[in-house]
């Protein structure tokens, strides 16, 4: 279920994305080759770069340990050959050796071999020396008191007797000094350094010797290694003693029997190493925390190499999305917005871009010739549409076989002449006369002249039909009468002046047909007295979807495809009183002329077809 | 109230047939080329329009009706629609033109009786009347007669009432009101005559015509004060407007001035 909806997600996702414009899947391709980018550079930092780099801070952290514990060693081994000096002194020597009668200039004397010590070697605290019992002369500079009662205890000099002669450092020598306080009120620690003093002869043990150290002297031995960002502590067993306050981190590192440690903690960016020394020999433990990062590691050049790769490709990235937008989604953008054109209007423009010799170019090319090729096509239908209609029309005159009806219509008029039947006689030629003007052999244009009596004739067999109901009355200009019009233009409009405006009245009305030239135009007038026509009826009457050549809106469309124009016709009307159509056609074009011309040649041939107007 | 009133034919019975036509050739042939009397027939009355067809219908009284599909004001279909609901028992015969034939076979089931294509051809007019003429003598349905029951004038002065209101619906006649009161038009027009003493189609007439000559006076035109008093054909109207007052709509609208 859950695979099924990720499934259809992606696919919903996929479909998003391909429905996007060019330009924004070009955009959003690069979004993803830079985000693709990043994502691997960091993957190498990670994996790579960071591990050599901690591999490398580590090490170097480890010799900054060893040398810091190298120092102290040093320290403590100057220490250890002034107290062998110290201790070979004569005058300590008598002191330690008259221990159970000790006069008072003896311990003068050691007392002054003690300072001698003091004033070779700066950083000391205090000088004891302690005979095996207890008694102690010491040099001091006012820091510690001595509490010998310790020896007593049997346990006290375990760890001095295993060294056997070594020296033993701790802290206040483990409870044998007391601390006074210093000059700011406070008592300070002091590192004591701890041996036995033996004779020189038996080789028995004859007293000890302590130095006490201030805590100040480790921070002579970092104090080289603190740079920037690395932070160093000593702690004694648990006891934090000197240097940065790294608590915290010495908590992290204890608890294991190992010597040395090292761990790296912090997240990407931040990271440090922690790292934990037992300094071989001694109670004291070196805690350090020090900051890496790929400055260290990464040399200038390196870091300027991939900086410049990483501008490189974002400028190459920049450059083929112009390029890419200036070649490909530019041009097609042109061309689509083209095509949209020739959709929305129908009109077959050619895509006017100026485009490279390219792929983009040669697909424009193609389009054009295919709106040429289509043109052609749509001109060759019409052609042939129209050579269509010319077969059919012939074919349905082939059909209509006017003859026998004339000649049936002219038996009919024969016999009712016989039978003095004058009424019928003269209805029967009017038919006879209407049909032979009505089909006019099929001819799409024919003269004006013509075109009135189908009027006449159409109107006489009406009165027959509906009684009196009008007069018609024509006012034609007789100059305009052989000139050709398309077939059928006035009959409709008669038609629907009588069954529209007339029929409708219950009045005898006036039917009027004018025909006169005005500003180079004929007018072809259908005066009616019948309904008239409000302004909204006017308006639907072009707007019918009906469509049928010879009703109105077909009537005005021939004209129109006559003329080769739209302005044919203009409808004037009173409600109540009258309607009057004006059909116009331009005389001007040399279409009409050539018309009127023909017009005139065909007289003989209107004639004969034996109408009079 | 419409009731099917069935009876056996009798000796003499003729059958009343009602041509609704606006070309009086039309009219004319059909009366001229069917042997009415072999068939029991008689034509006994026509009609010009559609409208004209309603005001007249409830005294003409037809078994049988022809109507043009093709008519001004009202045409042949929307004129069947209503005289089928008023008249369930009329047989109604639709004259259609050819190129018409597709619209009027839109209204086959709502009741009408036959169609006929024109031009009019004798022979299919015989064999459709004769068709009908069986059904009718099957079941003779006829235009009842009523006892006068005892009314009282208030009924009379509440249709008089009902008729000075709505006489401009061109679709108003006797059968109509009387479906509207809930009578049957015979006893309708009866009991109307009694209690005012004018025919309901007179009374009717009187009050359009008054109207009409009201509009007359304002000079209105004719077509359209035909209109407004509920006879939408100016021709028919027209004919009814000299029948009221002795001159045409025209002559009287001149006269006034």
């Amino acid at each position: 279920m859950e695979k099924k909806s990720t499934f259809t997600k992606r696919r919903k996702l996929f479909a998003r994305f391909s429905s996007l414009q060019l330009g924004k899947k070009v955009r959003y391709l690069f979004l993803f080759i830079i985000g693709v980018y990043l994502i691997l550079f960091v993957l190498i930092y990670s994996f790579f770069v960071r591990g050599n780099l901690s591999e490398y801070a580590s090490q170097k952290n480890l010799n900054a340990l060893t040398s810091i514990s190298g120092n102290l060693m040093s320290e403590m081994d100057r220490i250890s050959d002034m107290s062998i000096l110290t201790m070979s002194n004569d005058a300590v020597v008598t002191y330690l050796n008259n221990e159970s009668e000790t006069s008072a200039r003896n311990s003068k004397d050691a007392v002054n071999a003690l300072h001698d010590m003091m004033n070779v070697y700066e950083g000391i605290s205090s000088v004891y020396i302690f005979q095996i019992d207890g008694d102690y002369v010491s040099a001091a500079r006012n820091v510690t008191f001595a509490s010998p009662d310790m020896f007593k205890s049997a346990a006290w000099n375990q760890d001095l007797i295993k060294k056997a002669g070594g020296y033993v450092l701790s802290i206040n020598g483990n409870g044998l000094f007391l601390l006074k306080n210093d000059v700011d009120g406070k008592p300070r620690d002091v590192i004591t350094f701890l041996r036995v003093i033996n004779d020189l002869n038996t080789q028995k043990p004859i007293g000890y010797l302590a130095v006490n150290l201030p805590i100040s002297i480790l921070v002579g031995t970092y104090y080289d290694h603190t740079d920037g960002d690395s932070k160093f502590a000593y702690f004694y067993k648990d006891r934090f003693l000197s240097g940065d306050d790294l608590s915290g981190e010495f908590a992290k590192l204890s608890g294991s029997d190992e010597p040395y440690k090292q761990i790296v903690v912090g997240s990407w960016g931040d990271e440090r190493i922690l790292s934990y020394y037992d300094i071989a020999d001694t109670p004291f433990t070196i805690v350090s925390s020090e900051s890496f990062y790929a400055g260290e590691m990464i040399s200038t050049e390196v870091a300027v190499l991939i900086i410049s790769m990483i501008v490189i490709t974002l400028a190459a990235i920049i450059l083929i999305s112009a390029f890419i937008s200036f070649y490909i989604t530019k041009p097609i953008k042109g061309l689509v917005h083209s095509m949209d054109s020739v959709a929305k209007t129908g009109g077959l423009q050619k895509a006017k871009l100026s485009l490279p010799d390219d792929e983009i170019g040669h697909l424009k090319n193609r389009y054009n010739m295919m709106l040429d090729e289509i043109d052609g096509l749509f001109k060759e239908l019409i052609t042939k549409e129209k050579k269509i209609r010319n077969a059919e029309l012939s074919a349905l005159q082939e059909q209509i076989k006017p003859h026998f009806l004339y000649n049936t219509l002219d038996t009919l008029a024969f016999m009712a002449n016989e039978a003095k039947a004058k009424e019928v006689y003269d209805a029967i030629q009017t038919l006879a006369s209407f049909f032979t003007n009505f089909l006019s052999d099929g001819s799409i244009e024919i003269p004006l002249r013509t075109e009135i009596q189908i009027v006449k004739d159409y109107l006489k067999l009406q009165k027959y039909r509906y009684g009196d109901i009008f007069d018609d009355e024509y006012d034609c200009d007789e100059k305009y009468l052989e000139m050709k019009v398309p077939r059928l233009i006035l009959q409709p409009i008669i038609e629907n002046a009588l069954y529209h405006g007339v029929r409708l009245k219950g009045e005898k009305c006036i039917i009027r047909v004018s025909v006169f030239e005005k500003e180079n135009t004929l007018h072809i007038v259908v005066y009616d007295s019948g309904i008239g026509m409000s302004g909204e009826q006017i308006a639907a009457i072009m707007k019918s979807n009906e469509y049928d050549s010879f009703g109105f809106k077909g009537t005005i469309e021939r004209i129109r495809y006559f003329c080769d124009t739209d302005d044919v016709y203009e409808i004037r009307s009173q409600v109540g009183i009258y309607t009057e159509v004006d059909l116009k056609i331009p005389l001007t074009s040399a279409r009409e002329i050539i018309k009127w011309n023909t017009g005139e040649n065909d007289m003989e041939e209107a004639k004969g077809g034996g109408n009079d107007v | 109230m419409r009731m099917i009133w069935k009876r056996p034919k009798g000796e003499g019975t003729m059958y009343r047939v009602m041509i609704i036509d606006d070309e009086k050739a039309i009219r004319g042939l059909l009366k001229s080329s069917v042997e009415w009397n072999q068939l029991d027939m008689q034509v006994a009355g026509e009609a010009e329009s559609g409208i004209e067809a309603i005001n007249t219908i409830d005294e003409i009284r037809p078994h049988i009706a022809f109507v043009d599909i093709k008519m001004p004001f009202m045409d042949g279909i929307e004129f069947s629609k209503f005289a089928i609901k008023r008249y369930p028992n009329l047989k109604i015969i639709v004259l259609t033109a050819f190129n018409e034939f597709e619209y009027a076979r839109q209204c086959i089931g709502i009741g009408i009786t036959e169609f006929l294509v024109k031009p009019i051809n004798r022979k299919e007019i015989q064999t459709v009347l004769e068709k009908i003429r069986k059904e009718l003598d099957a079941a003779i349905p006829e235009w009842p007669e009523a006892e006068l029951e005892p009314s009282c004038s208030t009924t009379a002065e509440k249709i008089k009432e009902y008729l000075r209101i709505n006489y401009t619906c061109p679709d108003i006649n006797l059968t109509s009101t009387a479906m509207e009161f809930g009578f049957n038009a015979n006893y309708l027009s009866r009991m109307f005559k009694i209690e005012t003493g004018v025919s309901f189609c007179d009374y009717l007439f009187a009050r359009r015509m008054e109207k009409a000559v009201e509009y007359a006076g304002k000079k209105m035109l004719m077509y359209q004060a035909a209109e407004k008093v509920g006879i939408p054909d100016p021709n028919y109207f027209g004919r009814c407007f000299k029948k009221y007052t002795g001159k045409s709509y025209s002559e009287y609208v001149k006269n006034e001035e």
